[in-house]
């Protein structure tokens, strides 16, 4: 478990990196970034990967860990590491989904070394924050030497540990919308252990216009097929319903047949279906319920009160 | 103050928390090269051809050995039995016979190098069938394990007491069960790991090895067989060791190939066994599948058991067929069964070799008798806690004969217990009847409580011998030398604390040395939770001997009877004459001997030092009585353990906070076995659960907060009464995490499969049709 010959390159700046990039690229080099390291180092001691040359992107982590809310839009720069993003006030205010996926992830040494970048670079379809971004529709800043374009979810993630980055480009920015007024967010999931990847997670937001009618509402799965799932579609039509805690039962209950898990050593196919019925509704459910309460901060602690 | 029994804190912790602690791969020598070995992707495959070519211009890359260069046979069988046919491995074997099977070395000047040449090495296999299920293995089309036998099956073994069939044939109740337990791995956080070197000493070759091992002597006696050298020309020393539970009991091949690879280099090797390695390669345990039935009165007691099993050993047999034999002899535990029959099949299989992990056998076999015993009280309608009530041996019924015999053929006797103590203290510390209470109220929601318990029993301290030697050394303090070897069990705290009260010094001037063949010329080792009870006794009798010696010395110095003189505060003085006094230092340097050349006069043999051995007739058991409290998310099948507590037996405690240590280890072992832990190959026998993301060990976050009591039935077998206790934690835990499982559920013993998963508890009630009702 010790990786193979490679090259290390640090450089001290976004506009060095990305040049260095684009030199390597050109030179035939290949290259693998370095963020906070918690796949990459694995996968590198397991020889599942073989770069020529390592590019270490901590010394940008000054210029990249950057969280602005700007006009209902919050960028957070992509080396943000874990245990920023659990703790932010600004995201704990205006996406607080992010802190209560956080609470999921790893263990402390993890959160405090991996990056949101490193993580929806890694794309594994049932991590957490790769999940967030399908669900909110957000999107990530692809950055390289020559260009620099925004690509929503849906276009970014390609399929199991696969997205649409290039050689020569840096994730350098992720954009979410802000929580809309009269919104409740919630992430659940089922994992082996604490801190384990998911089996499946489930993550949803709820909008209520003022006659306590949805207005809005996203739905999104993990772990249940190659990349984060947007479910929102098949639940459309509940706009305008006054929601109950039976009008979520029902709406879930045909999920089992709209996805397709694979099986692993983990679970099964249909255990997976199991969740995704289970988990939809609750995320659903708690939701709702925030988006009832107005408050989108102090309720993450009272998880576990089923509706 | 008396320290046997006292909650001293462990001595070697604040090192090893500081980071100074002492493993194999701290440890560096001069010229060490790194080896690495090239390991079979096959299961079962003939070896065509091996080109190093490649291999050989990788920088770094000094040597490359296969299987053309090393002339060695099969490793020695360690534990023979009437049945077993023994296939043990072979060195780098033109067959090989599971996945992680080494069928090169190559050594380079680092591991990344060693690791590059292990990636250029090409080996032409010639893939043939691999058996990979236990069923498969004894199925009459099933394709030979080893190519040159023609059976896969290992060995048989049977246990009869009585007449056990005929006798079920005629019992007015009887329930049956079948369970299957899945295989787990040992996992120390450290891995296995070796350094070897061999050097000249006044002509004669001296081979050194470090190694993370539990049984350093045996280590010395198979290196001197397989080299053909004196065992006094080897000296193996396991450092600071992190973790066995097992792993790092049997010798490997590769022991042997790390040494040998040092005697062709003529430089010290060093090997660190990786995770992936560690996983593939280093014994596994449990794998077995029980059919049972047992034979009731109407009243609840046991009149017959009859259990069949088959137990997998995977490609070889690297610690006989001990887990097997253990598990058939521990099924009846402490239950009274009049009449006793098990058949059991070892087989052997295309997979990693199984060999003892903690508990070996006997939580497989606490399975079997408690599984039933809640079957036939959800049969009979009675609370669990009254069947086994029913069934237990009473206190008055030491020894108690159990009408079996032992893996030698003697008798199978145990020593003496108080198990019905045992329940009423795990009713009473595991508030039993408010969890009853508290259960009622959500059987019918989504939420359900379970409750399950069981009793175990561990066969512990066993032999042949372990010795010590008791020195009271020119600076009065005094070192302890014993065979044993710890891999964190503090010994070096506990055996201490029986010096300590021997000699009445303070703990902190003992000093135990131990893992070195050097410090004393022989002993077994640490497993089967035996160091307590035979190391401990050995330095009480050693102690002993040389507090004999000391008042002998002293009473002639001081010209007073030995019956006269106190020993305190490391000296020696006449009672009530508190000048009349020497120290231990005084007593050490005169019996050190006056100047050279003078005559020794005194009345004892040069040296304050005594060695004795002790050699137990037989074994002591230890007792445990678990009871789990689990809480079930029926949609998701989620297990939460919400309520633990364990009683124990474990006789004399020498230092109860290290007991309380060994229970809390021995549970999350169990826990992991029962909720968590499975070693799973494909059909091919490739290793599906090859890293720790796939396989699940229990981390702190999964054990619950337990609740640990002791009861003290002290064993007649040694001098201070001492039971083991290593294993004890992971034996009941397993049975009684089931039995709340089953129990949350209301369903009469359904799962019969281990690890019990989510998923497991979710199809459960998916093919009950109990799982909308609540949805």
């Amino acid at each position: 478990m010790k990786p193979p010959r490679f090259q290390y390159w640090a450089p001290g700046s976004l506009a060095e990196a990305l040049e260095g990039l684009w030199q390597l690229e050109d030179q035939g080099y290949t290259t693998k970034l370095l963020a906070g390291g918690q796949s990459l180092m694995p996968v590198l001691n397991m020889r599942l990967s073989a770069p020529d040359v390592i590019v270490d992107l901590n010394h940008l982590a000054p210029e990249l860990s950057t969280v602005q809310e700007v006009s209902e839009t919050l960028h957070i720069g992509a080396m943000t590491r874990h245990y920023q993003l659990e703790s932010h006030p600004v995201l704990g205010a205006r996406a607080p989904i992010i802190a209560e996926a956080e609470r999921y992830i790893g263990h402390v040494a993890i959160r405090s070394r991996g990056t949101i970048g490193g993580s929806l670079v890694h794309a594994d379809p049932s991590a957490e924050l790769p999940l967030v971004l399908a669900l909110l529709q957000g999107t990530v800043t692809l950055q390289s030497r020559e260009s620099i374009r925004e690509v929503s979810a849906q276009d970014f993630f390609v399929t199991y540990l696969t997205t649409a980055i290039t050689s020569t480009e840096i994730l350098t920015a992720i954009t979410l919308p802000t929580l809309p007024p009269g919104s409740g967010q919630s992430l659940e999931e089922v994992a082996s252990r604490p801190g384990d990847f998911a089996i499946v997670a489930a993550a949803a937001q709820v909008t209520l216009d003022s006659d306590e009618a949805i207005h809005a509402v996203r739905l999104a799965l993990g772990g249940v097929s190659s990349v984060p799932l947007d479910v929102s579609g098949s639940i459309a039509f509940l706009v305008g319903e006054i929601p109950t805690a039976q009008l979520w039962i029902e709406c879930t209950q045909s999920l089992a047949d709209l996805v397709e898990p694979d099986s692993d050593v983990h679970a099964d196919s249909a255990y997976r279906k199991d969740l995704t019925v289970a988990l939809s509704r609750r995320a659903l459910t708690h939701a709702w319920q925030r988006a009832r309460q107005g408050a989108s901060l102090g309720s993450i602690g009272n998880k576990g009160g089923e509706g | 103050m008396q320290y046997v029994g006292q909650r001293i804190r462990r001595q070697r912790d604040e090192r090893i928390l500081r980071g100074q602690g002492e493993y194999i791969g701290d440890i560096q020598k001069p010229g060490m090269v790194h080896l690495a070995f090239v390991r079979s992707p096959y299961a079962h495959a003939r070896i065509i051809d091996i080109d190093t070519n490649a291999c050989r211009r990788i920088p770094g890359v000094i040597a490359v050995f296969t299987g053309e260069d090393v002339t060695c046979g099969p490793l020695p069988l360690l534990f023979p039995y009437p049945s077993l046919e023994a296939v043990t491995q072979t060195p780098l074997s033109r067959e090989v016979h599971h996945v992680g099977e080494p069928v090169a070395v190559v050594v380079a000047l680092t591991r990344y190098q060693a690791e590059d040449g292990v990636a250029a090495v090409q080996v032409q296999y010639d893939p043939l069938a691999a058996v990979v299920g236990m069923g498969q293995a004894l199925e009459l089309t099933a394709p030979p394990v080893h190519s040159h036998r023609t059976s896969n099956r290992a060995a048989t073994i049977v246990q009869c007491v009585g007449t056990a069939q005929a006798v079920m044939d005629e019992a007015p109740v009887v329930v049956e069960l079948e369970m299957a337990m899945g295989r787990v791995s040992c996992l120390p956080m450290e891995t296995r790991g070796l350094l070897a070197q061999w050097q000249v000493f006044h002509g004669q070759e001296i081979l050194q090895v470090y190694a993370a091992t539990q049984t350093p002597h045996m280590m010395q006696r198979l290196y001197a067989q397989l080299f053909n050298i004196s065992e006094q020309q080897i000296r193996v020393q396991a450092p600071d060791v992190g973790g066995a539970f097992g792993a790092k009991e049997p010798f490997y091949v590769e022991d042997f190939l790390v040494a040998w690879v040092a005697r062709q280099m003529g430089r010290p090797v060093l090997w660190i066994e990786d995770r992936a390695e560690h996983l593939m390669t280093a014994v596994h345990e449990r794998a077995q599948h029980h059919k049972a039935a047992m034979g009731l009165t109407r009243d609840g007691k046991i009149l017959s058991v009859v259990d069949q099993f088959v137990a997998d050993t995977g490609a070889y047999v690297p610690w006989g067929v001990i887990v097997p034999i253990i598990t058939s002899t521990l099924i009846p535990g402490p239950y009274k069964v009049p009449h006793y029959r098990c058949d059991g099949t070892v087989v052997y299989t295309n997979t990693t070799p199984l060999a003892p992990y903690r508990g070996a056998g006997r939580p497989q076999a606490a399975l079997v008798i408690n599984r039933l015993l809640d079957k036939a009280a959800a049969q009979l309608n009675l609370d669990p806690f009254t069947i086994r009530r029913r069934n237990l041996i009473m206190p008055e019924e030491f020894p108690y004969d159990t009408g079996l015999l032992s893996r030698e053929g003697t008798p199978m006797v145990l020593d003496s217990g108080n198990y019905p103590a045992l329940m009423e203290t795990l009713e009473q510390a595991g508030e039993y009847h408010g969890w009853r209470e508290r259960q009622r109220t959500t059987l019918s929601t989504a939420h359900p409580i379970g409750i399950g318990i069981a009793v175990g029993i561990e066969n512990t301290g066993m032999g042949p011998h372990e010795g010590a030697t008791v020195t009271i050394g020119l600076d009065g303090n005094i070192t302890v030398a014993t065979g044993a070897a710890s891999q964190g069990q503090g010994h070096e705290t506990t055996l201490a604390q029986i010096a300590a009260d021997i000699f009445h010094v303070s703990v902190d001037q003992v000093h135990i040395v131990e893992g070195d063949t050097a410090a004393i010329a022989y002993g077994t080792g640490t497993f089967a939770s035996r160091t307590a009870v035979v190391a401990g006794s050995a330095v009480q009798l050693a102690g002993e001997m040389l507090q004999q010696k000391l008042l002998r010395l002293a009473g002639h110095l001081l010209e007073a009877h030995p019956d006269d003189l106190v020993v305190a505060g490391g000296s020696v003085s006449v009672r009530g004459v508190p000048t009349r006094s020497l120290t231990f230092k005084d007593l050490a340097l005169r019996a050190s001997g006056p100047f050279p050349g003078s005559t020794f006069t005194l009345p004892v043999e040069p040296g304050l030092s005594a060695s004795a051995f002790f050699t137990p007739s037989g074994a002591t058991y230890a007792a445990g009585a678990h009871m789990a409290v689990v809480q079930i998310d029926r949609e998701t099948g989620q297990i939460r353990v919400i309520g633990y507590t364990a009683v124990h037996d474990s006789g004399t405690l020498i230092n109860p906070q290290i007991v309380d240590g060994q229970l809390h280890g021995g549970i999350a072992a169990g826990l992991g076995t029962a909720l968590l832990e499975e070693m799973v190959f494909d059909e091919q026998g490739q290793v599906v659960t090859g890293t720790l993301m796939d396989y699940l060990v229990p981390t702190a976050v999964d054990v619950p907060d337990l609740t640990v009591c002791h009861l003290s039935t002290p064993s007649p077998l040694n001098p201070l009464g001492i039971k083991g206790v290593g294993e004890s934690g992971a034996i009941a835990s397993p049975a009684a995490l089931l039995a709340a499982i089953e129990d949350a559920l209301r369903m009469t013993p359904v799962v019969e499969s281990l690890p019990v998963r989510p998923m497991t508890v979710r199809h459960l009630l998916t093919e009950s049709r109990k799982g909308e009702e609540f949805a």
